[in-house]
C-alpha cells in the first residue's frame, strides 16, 4: 500500500507544477499526461533505484526522460518543457530527500 | 478551487512523510532474518544464550531446544553464548548482572557542566570478566535480525542457518534460504510499459491527424 501512496503523491505534487506553469497555455489532459508521465518514471526509477543505488544519475535520468515527454505531449517550447520537468523534480527530490535524512536522524537516534 | 486546493494541501500535509520523491529513497521494505542453529541438540550440557548490545543497551534471551535465536532490533549487535548448565543462572540474572555493569561503567565527569559518560573500555573488560566466571563461549557473532531490500527485491522472508562448534566463534551463516513471494517487481515493470504505450499511441494519433 505504501507504495501506491508515495506515488500519488509524487503525482499530486508534480501535477501542481503543472498546473501552475502550463495551465495558461494548455488546456486539456493535464491531469491524465502527467499521470502517464509519473506511471513511466516512476516505477522504473524505484526498480533501477534498488539494482544499482545510483540515486543522483537516476533522478538526472527521470529530469531527462520527463523533460522529452513533457514537451512531446504538451507540446510546449523545449525551454518552458526542460523548466517545468526541473521544479517538479526539484520539489519531490527535496521533499524526499528532507524525508530521508529526518528518517535517517530518528532511526539512528 | 479554493476547495479543491484546499483538499490538495491538506493530503500533501498527510503525504509529505510518505514521500521519498520520484527516487528519492524510493520504496524498501524490511525483510526479516530468521536465525537458526542447526546442532543446538549436540550439546546438551550448554544452555544457549543470545545477546544484544546496543551501546550501554544489552538484552538477554535463551535460545531454545530447536535452536531458534530471537529476533532483536535491527542496530542491534548480537551474539551467541554457550554457557555450561552447571554455571547457568537464567537470563534474569544475566541482566541483573549486565545493568550492574552498564552502571558501574557511568560515570560523572565535572567542568563547566556536569555530563554523564559511558566508560566503554570498562563496560568491556567486565562483561568478558563476566563471561569469564560463566565459562561462556562466544560461538556466534554479528547476527543480523532484519534486512532492507528495495520494494523491487522480490525476496519476502529469509532464513540464515549457523551450525556451530563449542571451540569456534563463526560470523556467518552456513546456509542462508529465501522465500521470493513479493511479485510487486512486475508491477514495476508493467506500468511502465503500459504508459509508454498509451502515451506512443497520443503522439502517433496527433501526427495522422
Amino acid at each position: 500500500m505504501q507504495p501506491v501512496l508515495v506515488f500519488l503523491s509524487t503525482f499530486f505534487i508534480e501535477l501542481i507544477v503543472y498546473f501552475t506553469l502550463i495551465k495558461k497555455e494548455v488546456k486539456e489532459n493535464i491531469i491524465l499526461y502527467c499521470f502517464l508521465i509519473n506511471a513511466f518514471t516512476w516505477p522504473l526509477a524505484n526498480l533501477f533505484y534498488g539494482f544499482f543505488n545510483l540515486f543522483w544519475i537516476i533522478e538526472l535520468g527521470v529530469f531527462l526522460v520527463e523533460f522529452v515527454l513533457i514537451k512531446s505531449l504538451f507540446r510546449i517550447e523545449w525551454k518552458k518543457a526542460l523548466l517545468i520537468s526541473f521544479i517538479a523534480n526539484l520539489i519531490t527530490t527535496f521533499i524526499g530527500y528532507l524525508w530521508m535524512v529526518i528518517f535517517r536522524v530518528y532511526t539512528s537516534a | 478551487m479554493e476547495k479543491t486546493a484546499l483538499l490538495m494541501f491538506v493530503f500533501i500535509l498527510i503525504a509529505i512523510p510518505l514521500v521519498n520523491a520520484d527516487v528519492i529513497m524510493p520504496g524498501t521494505h524490511a525483510v526479516t532474518i530468521n536465525n537458526q542453529i542447526t546442532n543446538i541438540n549436540d550439546f546438551p550440557d550448554y544452555a544457549f544464550v543470545s545477546i544484544c548490545k546496543l551501546g550501554s543497551y544489552s538484552q538477554v534471551k535463551i535460545v531454545g531446544s530447536d535452536g531458534k535465536i530471537e529476533s532483536y532490533y535491527k542496530f542491534c549487535d548480537v551474539s551467541v553464548y554457550a554457557i555450561p548448565k552447571s554455571k547457568f543462572k537464567g537470563v534474569e540474572d544475566m541482566e541483573y548482572n549486565f545493568n550492574k555493569i552498564v552502571n558501574e561503567s557511568i560515570y560523572i565527569s565535572g567542568g563547566d557542566e556536569i555530563r554523564e559518560n559511558f566508560n566503554d573500555t570498562y563496560y568491556n573488560e567486565k562483561t568478558q570478566e563476566y563471561f569469564n566466571s560463566l565459562s561462556a563461549k562466544k560461538v556466534i557473532s554479528g547476527i543480523s535480525s532484519q534486512k532492507t531490500l528495495s520494494d523491487s527485491d522480490p525476496t519476502k522472508e529469509i532464513t540464515e542457518y549457523y551450525t556451530i562448534e563449542l571451540n569456534k566463534n563463526i560470523n556467518q551463516p552456513n546456509l542462508i534460504t529465501s522465500i521470493k513471494q513479493n511479485y510487486f517487481i512486475y508491477l514495476y515493470v508493467l506500468v511502465p510499459v503500459i504508459s509508454l504505450i498509451i502515451i506512443i499511441y497520443i503522439i502517433l494519433k496527433r501526427k495522422n491527424k
